[in-house]
């Protein structure tokens, strides 16, 4: 499983993000926004994505075409993973969890939980990025 | 479902922002002839927003709020006055089922991620012309 997570993670921040996976890093980021997508369907739960900040406000500068040096506004960080996560979710879920028709709950600001064994860390020239899934 | 002859009035339909900007930058890049790119959030306000004003294409993302995507679809393909909007859409969705059933209401689809060029090949595909 975590192999997957780490397969979508890294397809979707490079594709999607325009970031520049290196490969799997040791841990979750300490700090950093952190949303949550809810799915129904063939199965319940929901996937957790975490950010670094410095992660978080390259995928902002990058989907946003914000300025090197301007500020990256805390909520545009946190809208720019929303998305991310939406998009890593829905990729993920037929893999885990089987072919069938998932709805996915609009991305909510969460946080890492604090025990996970299904989890994937990705490391990106730009920060560090993290997903897991949990069912309910 | 009928070409367009003139610029085309183009709506962005996603829950999230950044997504809207970033398929309305897609679809501008992509050398259609374009008149306007207008966004909604939800399908109701999709559906407020093609009843109010004439749209050529609708560019629609599946999961959000309110209303989805393919209720959206639903509606706008009941409507006799709507029933020829050309619509995309684009979502992380992967049932080949559900997929199948956009299809059978005349949708394109194309996969999130995606590249520009994915996106403006399916357009380019339902005008019925070559890129």
């Amino acid at each position: 499983m975590n192999d997957a997570i780490l397969t979508v993670l890294a397809q979707v921040s490079e594709q999607m993000g325009f970031l520049t996976p290196t490969g799997p890093a040791d841990q979750a980021p300490t700090f950093g926004p952190v949303v949550q997508v809810a799915f129904h369907g063939p199965a319940e739960g929901v996937v957790v994505v975490a950010a670094s900040q410095a992660l978080a406000e390259a995928l902002a500068r990058n989907l946003l075409t914000i300025d090197a040096d301007a500020a990256v506004p805390a909520e545009d960080c946190t809208d720019a993973l929303r998305e991310l996560a939406n998009i890593a979710a829905g990729n993920l879920l037929p893999i885990l969890h089987g072919d069938g028709e998932y709805r996915l709950d609009p991305p909510e600001i969460s946080s890492w939980p604090s025990l996970t064994t299904d989890a994937a860390h990705l490391e990106c020239v730009e920060g560090t990025l993290s997903a897991c899934c949990a069912l309910r | 479902m009928t070409a367009p002859s003139g610029p085309l009035e183009v709506l962005v339909v996603d829950d999230n922002r950044i997504m809207r900007d970033m398929v309305a930058r897609s679809v501008g890049m992509s050398g259609l002839p374009i008149a306007q790119i207008r966004q909604a959030g939800d399908g109701q306000q999709a559906l407020d927003a093609v009843r109010a004003a004439w749209t050529d294409l609708v560019l629609l993302d599946l999961n959000m709020p309110v209303m989805d995507g393919e209720t959206f679809l639903r509606a706008l393909r009941a409507d006799t006055a709507l029933r020829d909007t050309l619509v995309v859409v684009v979502s992380t969705e992967s049932s080949g089922a559900r997929i199948e059933r956009l299809r059978g209401m005349q949708a394109g689809f194309v996969h999130k991620p995606f590249t520009p060029e994915a996106l403006c090949a399916e357009v380019h595909r339902l005008l019925g012309d070559t890129p």
